[in-house]
């Protein structure tokens, strides 16, 4: 017991290094993400035939394939078609593709979490805002934007704590969070202490996304305030 | 051509993808009921534990589970194997079972979830309700709960499904030969990597869109009572649209 202690008080540090990784390629892609998904959800969601069905089917290849498949795809895709047009990307860091690569397909998946919000808002609301006159942006922020935010937000962050645990995968193009820190650490050591390295690696994960959650659910909590019917109450778990 | 050669060697790569996905989320629904059991639990102690085991396994990538599984087994395995009398070899670990294994952890804890919301859905009065018609307990269960709660789940489930289908493609870290690995072979072989991936995403799409169609079927023809258009006496008397209108009534009670 004291030996595993030993082991993951030596490796912690070596560890602890690599968090920013994790987080660098969470919030860049969560904020790129968040922002292609709202075209994509308009494209969705609006009348025009042509952009609708290209979101549908971008979303519905994000969604249908492996992360890792996108990212090896992305990471060999990029660089050819970038040749093609004279941009040399030899300089380009792994983490750039890894980046692009999640925050297309957290898009998708925001996408129709914002379609989602938008379709369970009563469109009576909607109707009501048009006959006082509102202007489309107008409505869109004191109508569909407060109640939206709140009916998105749970599932929001429910995605993004699967990005965090799929920041894991960027390991196969060279991007080592802790895990791939981690599995580097076990393989230089010849294996000795694994299990107490993946323990480690796995309780980390478990403390940051139990961090991100208490954030979400204390925003959600905020933004429901004029509604408490909206309320759940659950234990470790997002709340909306 | 080279991508139809892509295609018919990832397609050897499927049943190895089915069968991980199909095993991995029948157990994953018996560990999920477990641990849902464990959570709606009237006792508060027992209720805590086992939240914190599910959002603890909820937050724990499927890659720490696989690679903890396939190389740091080996002391655990051994020590099980001299309790319990079994043969263990280390040189051969059983990669297949243990991949089941991992993803099964990483989705049970969702498959609770999926059953706790579906049960908070179904309303209590139909537990009075049935209690007043003199029902048991497991009648009830069977012949009333179920039958709604299964169409509550279903969507959930079918999410659930084509996640798990594509988390097994992780399985080839642990050199396990799903369409994965074989298509990371095969364009390792040929140094031809953007047709071989391109055509394994083609195939996993085509998968994933075909399971999603099936779910989808499958929840309309269970949740054929909540319906617009649905009738569960009388035959459709009414032009549509009035009988749209009388049925939302209908489905409104069956909620």
């Amino acid at each position: 017991m004291t030996e595993s202690l030993q082991i993951i008080w030596h490796y912690l540090p070596a560890l602890l290094k690599a968090l920013p990784t994790t987080f660098y390629l969470l919030i860049v892609s969560v904020l790129i993400a968040a922002v292609l998904g709202f075209f994509l959800a308009w494209a969705k969601i609006g009348k025009n035939k042509i952009t609708k069905a290209l979101s549908s089917i971008f979303i519905s290849f994000m969604r249908g394939t492996p992360m890792m498949v996108q990212i090896l795809l992305v990471f060999i895709m990029i660089p050819v078609f970038a040749s093609n047009h004279n941009i040399d990307t030899s300089t380009w860091s792994p983490s750039v593709y890894a980046i692009i690569a999640f925050s297309l397909n957290m898009a998708a998946f925001f996408a129709e979490i914002y379609r989602s919000a938008y379709i369970s808002l009563d469109y009576r609301q909607i109707e009501a805002a048009q006959s006082l006159g509102m202007g489309k942006v107008q409505i869109f922020r004191r109508v569909i934007l407060p109640q939206g935010a709140a009916t998105a937000l749970p599932n929001l962050t429910n995605m993004s704590l699967e990005l965090m645990k799929n920041t894991s995968i960027a390991a196969v193009i060279g991007v080592y969070d802790i895990l791939g820190r981690a599995s580097q650490l076990a393989k230089n050591n010849y294996g000795v202490g694994q299990m107490e390295l993946y323990m480690t690696v796995a309780v980390l994960f478990w403390l940051i996304g139990l961090i991100i959650l208490s954030i979400s659910n204390a925003v959600t909590a905020r933004l429901n305030r004029g509604n408490p019917a909206n309320r759940k109450r659950s234990l470790f778990g997002a709340r909306g | 051509m080279y991508l139809v050669t892509c295609f018919e060697k990832i397609f050897t790569g499927l049943p190895v993808t089915l069968g991980l996905t199909i095993d991995s989320i029948l157990l994953a629904l018996a560990g999920g009921i477990l641990l849902s059991l464990g959570v709606i639990c009237r006792f508060r102690i027992v209720n805590i534990i086992f939240s914190i085991v599910n959002s603890f396994l909820k937050g724990i990538p499927i890659l720490v589970f696989l690679y903890m599984f396939s190389s740091a087994m080996d002391d655990i395995m051994g020590t099980l194997a001299e309790v319990l009398n079994f043969t263990y070899d280390i040189r051969n670990p059983p990669t297949f079972a243990f991949a089941v294994i991992a993803i099964t952890l990483s989705y049970a804890p969702y498959m609770c979830d999926m059953i706790v919301t579906a049960m908070d859905t179904v309303p209590k009065g139909q537990w009075e309700a049935c209690e007043a018609f003199g029902y048991t307990k497991l009648q009830t269960m069977t012949r009333i709960i179920i039958p709604q709660f299964i169409v509550i789940a279903i969507p959930n489930f079918g999410n659930h499904f084509v996640n798990v289908l594509k988390a097994t493609s992780l399985a080839c870290m642990v050199t396990i030969m799903e369409m994965m690995g074989v298509a990371r072979n095969f364009a390792t072989l040929n140094q031809n990597f953007l047709v071989t991936y391109f055509a394994c995403a083609l195939l996993y799409w085509a998968v994933f869109v075909i399971f999603e169609q099936l779910f989808r079927l499958l929840e309309k023809r269970l949740g054929r009572y909540l319906q617009p258009g649905a009738t569960v006496t009388k035959k459709k008397r009414f032009p549509f649209k009035f009988v749209k209108h009388q049925t939302g009534t209908l489905a409104e009670e069956g909620r």
